[in-house]
């Protein structure tokens, strides 16, 4: 299988500049009232959200594609623990446990009703979400869709399962079909998936984040695995 | 407990089971709404409060009753509420 597609703009955030970057500075533009209840795991994702280039969907119908591969996991395991203990469970924690809810939470700060897609991949998640942002460009009638995926540490009690390095993330971008006519783009990608089974590795950084940096880097092609898929990455401009 | 002490209490109960750190107990007014108007509190607000209000002073709160929308007006009322429930337990 391979795709091709624009990146049009990104925002990535990462441990190693949350505390140089206030994750509270990233979601300023927000109410206090909408804030309030946000996590860190829905500030990484709003605030990475926020700070994407806002004149590059004015005017357009674009959708979003929501990825993480435990979701706001802090929060789950809480819930869990208030169950194991048999106590009541936090209705606005409820209220905000579900896989999309963060996603839904932009689309209701944006005053933008626009069809999203919430996936839990693993490991694979950035794939799928870029083939899920590409069969929505290809399909319909949309010039750009939103991507965003964001996970976090385990919880200490999960830690044990750990199968990756352990970092706080979010990336935001928008991505749109290569055209060559439209002139330089930041990033004109091809993603090239081959047949071979990844390797597993469990001190690998996680996809996204390398991803993210390579954007930033001048190599020409990036190679990434995740749990059960391989791509290879290249620059077509 | 003496009445103001009950008041800032709950202030301060509504201001840490919801989230509220940008608001000083000081800034809830004792007989304004807490919800829609005045606070600007929604009805996840209302279940979170209720699960707060039962862990710390044992009052079992009526989802669907009419008496409940009345307790949870303002902080008086909530005041009210519970004083009058640890009265009627100590009568059992």
């Amino acid at each position: 299988m391979r795709f091709e597609l624009a990146i049009d703009d990104s925002f990535f955030i990462s441990s190693t500049q949350i505390g140089k970057i206030e994750l509270k500075d990233l979601i300023s533009k927000l109410k206090p009232m909408q804030k309030r209840r946000l996590s860190n795991f829905s500030k990484l994702a709003i605030g990475a959200l926020l700070n994407l280039d806002e004149q590059l969907l004015e005017d357009e119908d674009w959708e979003l594609v929501f990825a993480s591969r435990h979701g706001d996991f802090h929060k789950t395991s809480e819930l869990l623990t208030s169950l194991a203990l048999k106590e009541s469970v936090s209705p606005s924690g409820f209220s905000l446990s579900v896989h999309n809810a963060v996603a839904g939470m932009y689309s209701i700060f944006m005053q933008k009703k626009v069809p999203i897609t919430a996936i839990a991949a693993g490991k694979d998640g950035l794939f799928a979400a870029l083939t899920d942002a590409y069969i929505r460009l290809e399909s319909k009638q949309i010039s750009k869709v939103v991507v965003v995926l964001v996970d976090q540490s385990l919880p200490e009690q999960f830690a044990q399962y750990s199968d990756e390095q352990q970092k706080d993330y979010a990336l935001a971008m928008v991505v749109s079909k290569v055209d060559e006519r439209q002139g330089s783009r930041p990033h004109n990608l091809r993603f090239v998936r081959d047949q071979h089974v990844p390797h597993a590795d469990d001190t690998a950084e996680p996809p996204v984040c390398e991803f993210a940096k390579w954007l930033d880097a001048n190599q020409a092609q990036l190679n990434l695995s995740g749990s059960k898929q391989n791509w290879a990455i290249k620059r077509l401009n | 407990m003496a009445h103001a002490e009950l008041n800032l209490a709950v202030k301060k109960l509504i201001i840490e089971s919801l989230d509220l750190e940008d608001i000083s107990p000081e800034e809830i007014i004792d007989d304004e709404p807490l919800f829609i108007d005045g606070l600007g509190l929604d009805s996840i607000d209302a279940l979170e409060l209720g699960l707060a209000i039962k862990k710390q002073y044992g009052v079992k709160i009526d989802a669907n009753s009419e008496g409940t929308k009345q307790h949870f007006a303002s902080v008086s009322s909530l005041c009210a509420f519970i004083v009058n429930h640890e009265i009627a337990q100590d009568c059992m």
